[in-house]
């Protein structure tokens, strides 16, 4: 599963780079914009044939009219956990993961944190742009690093005005995302620790391309909203059950039907979701 | 909580902060401008609550302690403050300084508040 990804991320950024052969870097903060004559002639992108290698779902969904319009405002970018996103009042790009994975943070007053969803591939990251509402407390960060295609938002805003197909389909993502919000707020007010940290990481894995997830156990309790100790004490229960292995890190997945077992329900309805 | 603003000074410039965000070190860039008051030592008072006067003081600390928290060597990120007379956009640089205390981890950080042009 995970090197057909990789690949196919990586054939969609040559396509992309071909694509953007000869074209000059517009100013401004790096968005690179299609060349006109590419935009009146959208066989030479190969729109088509780049949409069927892209890994994001509601891309993938797009019409293929609406796909080629939205196409010149795309940007492929490769992102860090590092990488400073801003808060919803500074975020100026939308973006559509590949095998990138973004957690939605709600950042307390000390700098704690805890994720309230989790965005991979099948949806999209910066939606408060379009709905004009910034909560300056919820953050959106990358936790697993990769690829995805990013939009400047000024224009994301203008094409959801302007496609009913793009609207319909974000408007689909908006109500997953809600719904994945208050499942997770009440998974945390419910199920124990090592419940959520087995569903925690099996929506990573889904969402990943590979078993293997660069993720310390700090790392893990900052998201989860866990302490460090208690993180701890989970995975060497898990490392004994042979469910995860546990490197520096990084933290393998062994055994992923055991950890649908070990994982609370909330796990399956979201993988519905 | 009741607080008195130090200065009515935007705030530009090098700011050494400890664990619970007063400030060791200033170094502030002026643009005292009309009847703003100007700062001169700000060491001993508490960057948020005491030097602060843009009304979203609150978030930048967030941002501050989040990155304290977060574990990273450095940070930067834009920033707009809101002040009475208009919003002013900021370039905000984080970095943990380097220097070792007893217990062998590093405490404080330095903040850098410029201008967005």
């Amino acid at each position: 599963m995970g090197n057909n990804l990789t690949d196919r991320n990586e054939q969609v950024r040559r396509l992309v780079d071909k694509s953007f052969y000869g074209s000059p870097l517009p100013p401004g903060d790096g968005h690179r914009a299609f060349p006109a004559k590419l935009w009146h002639a959208p066989e030479a992108v190969e729109a088509g044939a780049l949409k069927g290698l892209l890994a994001n779902r509601v891309l993938h969904a797009l019409p293929g009219e609406d796909f080629e319009g939205l196409l010149p405002s795309l940007e492929p970018v490769t992102l860090s956990v590092r990488d400073n996103l801003g808060d919803a009042s500074e975020a100026r790009h939308v973006y559509f993961p590949e095998d990138a994975v973004f957690s939605h943070l709600v950042v307390f007053e000390d700098g704690s944190t805890v994720e309230t969803a989790m965005t991979g591939r099948e949806g999209v990251v910066g939606l408060g742009s379009v709905c004009g509402h910034h909560a300056p407390t919820h953050w959106p960060r990358v936790t697993l690093p990769g690829a995805a295609l990013r939009m400047r938002a000024d224009l994301f805003r203008q094409e959801f005005a302007g496609r009913e197909a793009l609207r319909r389909l974000l408007l689909e993502e908006m109500g997953r995302h809600a719904a994945q919000v208050s499942q997770r707020a009440a998974c945390i007010n419910r199920h124990r620790i090592e419940s959520r940290l087995c569903a925690w990481l099996l929506m990573l894995h889904d969402r990943a391309s590979s078993d293997d997830l660069p993720l310390t156990q700090e790392f893990i309790a900052r998201r989860i909203g866990a302490r460090r100790a208690g993180v701890s004490e989970v995975f060497r229960t898990l490392q004994e059950r042979r469910l995860v292995g546990h490197s520096r890190g990084f933290v393998r997945v062994v055994d992923r039907p055991g950890l649908e077992a070990a994982a609370c329900e909330c796990y399956e309805v979201l993988r519905q979701n | 909580m009741f607080t008195t603003v130090v200065t009515t000074q935007k705030l530009f410039g090098m700011f050494e902060l400890d664990s619970a965000n007063s400030i060791i070190y200033s170094r502030l860039e002026r643009e005292v401008r009309g009847d703003e008051v100007p700062a001169n030592d700000l060491r001993g008072y508490r960057l948020f609550e005491d030097a602060s006067h843009f009304s979203n003081a609150d978030e930048l600390r967030r941002r501050v302690n989040y990155f304290r928290a977060e574990g990273g060597q450095a940070d930067s990120f834009d920033f707009t403050c809101h002040y009475d007379d208009g919003d002013v956009p900021v370039r905000v640089l984080l970095a943990r300084v380097g220097e070792r205390s007893g217990d062998g981890s590093t405490k404080s950080i330095l903040l850098h508040i410029r201008r967005r042009r």
